[in-house]
């Protein structure tokens, strides 16, 4: 058999605990390979709390935050926490982190630029390797607790010089750039560069793919429901450099009033039917096009059929954002359960 | 008079025992649960505090104490509700100025003006009430319920800035008679400020603890506790806070040599400080209830004389079980009558 496929969820942190930890049972039982925790802090429960309480109720699968960020908890604050959560679920933790992105317009700042990924990145690494980090000012700490065993750092990255950034100071990358051949191709070609300026290889990264991921009955029913996203991504162009390499020609479109007025954005609204209604600019071909360059939008046979042909490229390793994060995931556990699995086990991926 | 209350500040230095160490000091009585805040030396505050609220059912427990500078504001707001929620509106938040959590990495504690603004923030965020800053509105949406916050205040400033705007007072500046009085009176004074009384105020005292069969064995296991009492509380002034003046360049000498690396951990470097310096007897004095049975309660009925009512204890003990067991066996039990 080949490599199989591994397949992790996101879970935002927005129902009540009880209901988020039997969700948490539930994708482990689904045959899920793991879980990330959204780190939102406006929207979504504290993903440490939630992380620190879902390691005493999986026993299997990996847990991360997804994604945390360099500015609203100190680099010492989020060794220590990462670590405390490894403790609990031993071998099963990742560390995620990118420059933040609802996490900080929410609290109207800039995502971190890349030196502070760099920098905050070489903090935590040091410190749960069990080295001393200089703060400045005479402050030299090293992390009391650090268990010294592996924790994966990856670092979630959309844009090509985070890639590279990624490719070149993280243990791997969860990339968010879009799921077809020729936006694969071109992401890992920036990860090899950054691989490189260490004297890595891509071999030495462990590479995650996040793909935006919703299904329905029917392809067009779940292509209208991915509109806010597929706007997002491609309309207003949050995913804007992947559209060449992906292959798109898009029609200029004008973007009206309503659509920045969702709140918190339009692909994390809390009102998703307002948010397809503000989409309707966009002709159903062009989103479409958008929803089969950005994601596995579609029939649940139409996803796995899609992570087949995927894996052709060297893929294996998926993280799937749900679009919604006001509405939890069952539907993707349901999906993914009885027929995704079921068919990438078939074809000897799983 | 009434019984007093007691809480207790564990330190999460292993999270193996950690839920029954807690269910443990609930079932020993004690009405407030703290857990310390200090990421590089305890394990993540707000993991522990989630253990502690799974394990327990009664006990009021949060943060003793954050500080508003290693996480942000909202993230602080975000986590404690987090952390009521699972406790089921059990949550405090409890919030300094910054002690060794800022220290081990070089930054500056927070400043009076920078703590008022986290209290009132914190206040309003836990509450759900939106807040407009830096052009955005920060609002935590998934609050429940308004956190009460408790701010720890260890001179006249920060104890009137408590009683101004804060739910509860964590008072650090002494047990001695003079110094609660003088430290109800900041509070009182602030508490006027903002059209309240003291009995608005749920005023906690805060006190080095630990009981043995003798004075000397349960003085030497908290020495580094009484070391951290005395580079915290009187780190920005000694002016107004009732030190006698022949010590004053002594605790300076105390402060220049205190390693916040070694933070509240039993034996290590900090904990021969309060010898070497001639300042184990004062210290002991001011800012501990330590000793027999009856010297705790001598101390407990002395504090009590001048106003204080509700006291936190610190398990920073090699026994911290030991020590609940023992405290609120005999000591809180002898003060039950009175």
């Amino acid at each position: 058999m080949t490599e199989p496929v591994r397949v992790h969820l996101r879970v935002p942190g927005t129902a009540p605990m009880p209901e988020l930890m039997a969700l948490l049972r539930d994708i482990e039982a689904a045959g899920f390979d793991g879980a990330g925790i959204l780190d939102s802090q406006m929207i979504s429960r504290d993903t440490f709390v939630v992380l620190g309480q879902a390691a005493g109720q999986t026993s299997r699968m990996s847990l991360f935050p997804a994604v945390t960020n360099p500015f609203t908890r100190h680099a010492s604050v989020l060794a220590g926490a990462i670590q405390t959560v490894e403790e609990m679920a031993p071998g099963r933790v990742k560390f995620v982190i990118g420059t933040g992105y609802t996490s900080a317009s929410t609290i109207g700042r800039k995502p971190a630029t890349l030196a502070e990924m760099r920098a905050c990145i070489t903090e935590v690494k040091t410190l749960l390797a069990g080295g001393a980090v200089d703060w400045g000012g005479g402050a030299r700490t090293e992390l009391a607790f650090a268990s010294k065993r592996p924790i994966p750092l990856l670092m979630a990255a959309s844009g090509p010089r985070a890639i590279e950034l990624a490719g070149e100071v993280a243990d791997g990358a969860l990339l968010l750039v879009g799921f077809n051949r020729g936006i694969v191709e071109t992401a890992l070609g920036h990860l090899e560069r950054g691989a490189r300026r260490a004297g890595r290889r891509l071999e030495d990264l462990e590479i995650v793919w996040a793909v935006r991921t919703g299904t329905a009955a029917t392809l067009s029913e779940a292509r209208r429901l991915a509109r806010p996203t597929a706007v997002h991504w491609g309309i207003l162009r949050w995913g804007g450099q992947w559209l060449e390499p992906a292959g798109l020609h898009l029609p200029p479109l004008e973007i009206p009033d309503a659509v920045r007025q969702i709140y918190p954005d339009l692909s994390h609204a809390q009102d998703w039917d307002a948010a397809i209604r503000a989409t309707s600019f966009v002709p159903d071909d062009v989103v479409g096009q958008l929803c089969d360059a950005m994601g596995l939008i579609g029939t649940p046979e139409h996803c796995a059929d899609r992570i087949s042909e995927m894996t052709a490229l060297g893929v294996r390793n998926l993280y799937l954002m749900p679009f919604q994060t006001f509405v939890g995931p069952e539907q993707e556990v349901r999906a993914f359960r009885d027929v995704v699995f079921p068919r990438l086990r078939a074809a000897g991926l799983r | 008079m009434t019984a007093p209350r007691f809480g207790i500040v564990l330190l999460p230095e292993s999270l193996a025992g950690w839920g029954a160490l807690c269910r443990e000091a609930e079932d020993s009585g004690f009405d407030l649960l703290g857990v310390a805040d200090s990421q590089s030396v305890f394990r993540e505050m707000y993991v522990a505090l989630t253990l502690a609220a799974l394990n327990t059912s009664r006990v009021r427990l949060g943060p003793l104490v954050t500080n508003p500078l290693t996480r942000h504001l909202v993230v602080t707001a975000s986590a404690v509700s987090s952390v009521d929620e699972v406790s089921g509106g059990r949550a405090i938040l409890g919030l300094g100025s910054g002690d060794s959590a800022i220290y081990t990495i070089g930054a500056p504690p927070a400043t009076l003006a920078g703590l008022e603004d986290a209290v009132v923030t914190l206040g309003r965020l836990t509450g759900g009430e939106p807040i407009d800053r830096q052009g955005r509105r920060w609002q935590v949406h998934r609050s429940a319920r308004r956190v009460p916050v408790y701010l720890a205040a260890e001179g006249p400033r920060t104890l009137e800035l408590a009683g101004r705007v804060a739910d509860g007072v964590i008072a650090g500046m002494g047990l001695t008679p003079d110094v609660i009085r003088l430290s109800l009176e900041a509070i009182e004074r602030g508490a006027r400020a903002s059209g309240r009384t003291l009995a608005d105020l749920d005023v906690w005292w805060f006190a080095k603890t630990n009981v043995a069969d003798t004075r000397r064995e349960a003085i030497a296991p908290i020495t580094m506790a009484l070391a951290a009492s005395a580079n915290h509380a009187f780190r920005f002034t000694l002016e107004g806070k009732g030190v006698p003046p022949d010590l004053h360049e002594r605790v300076r000498c105390l402060q220049r040599e205190y390693d916040a690396h070694h933070h509240e951990i039993a034996g290590a470097g900090n904990a021969g400080l309060t010898d070497r310096w001639g300042l184990t007897e004062f210290l002991v004095d001011r800012f501990a209830i330590a000793g027999t049975p009856d010297d705790c309660v001598a101390q407990i009925r002395r504090a009590m004389s001048a106003g204080a009512r509700q006291f936190i204890t610190t398990g920073f003990v090699p026994d911290p079980r030991g020590f609940m067991r023992r405290f609120m066996g005999e000591v809180a039990n002898l003060l039950r009558g009175d």
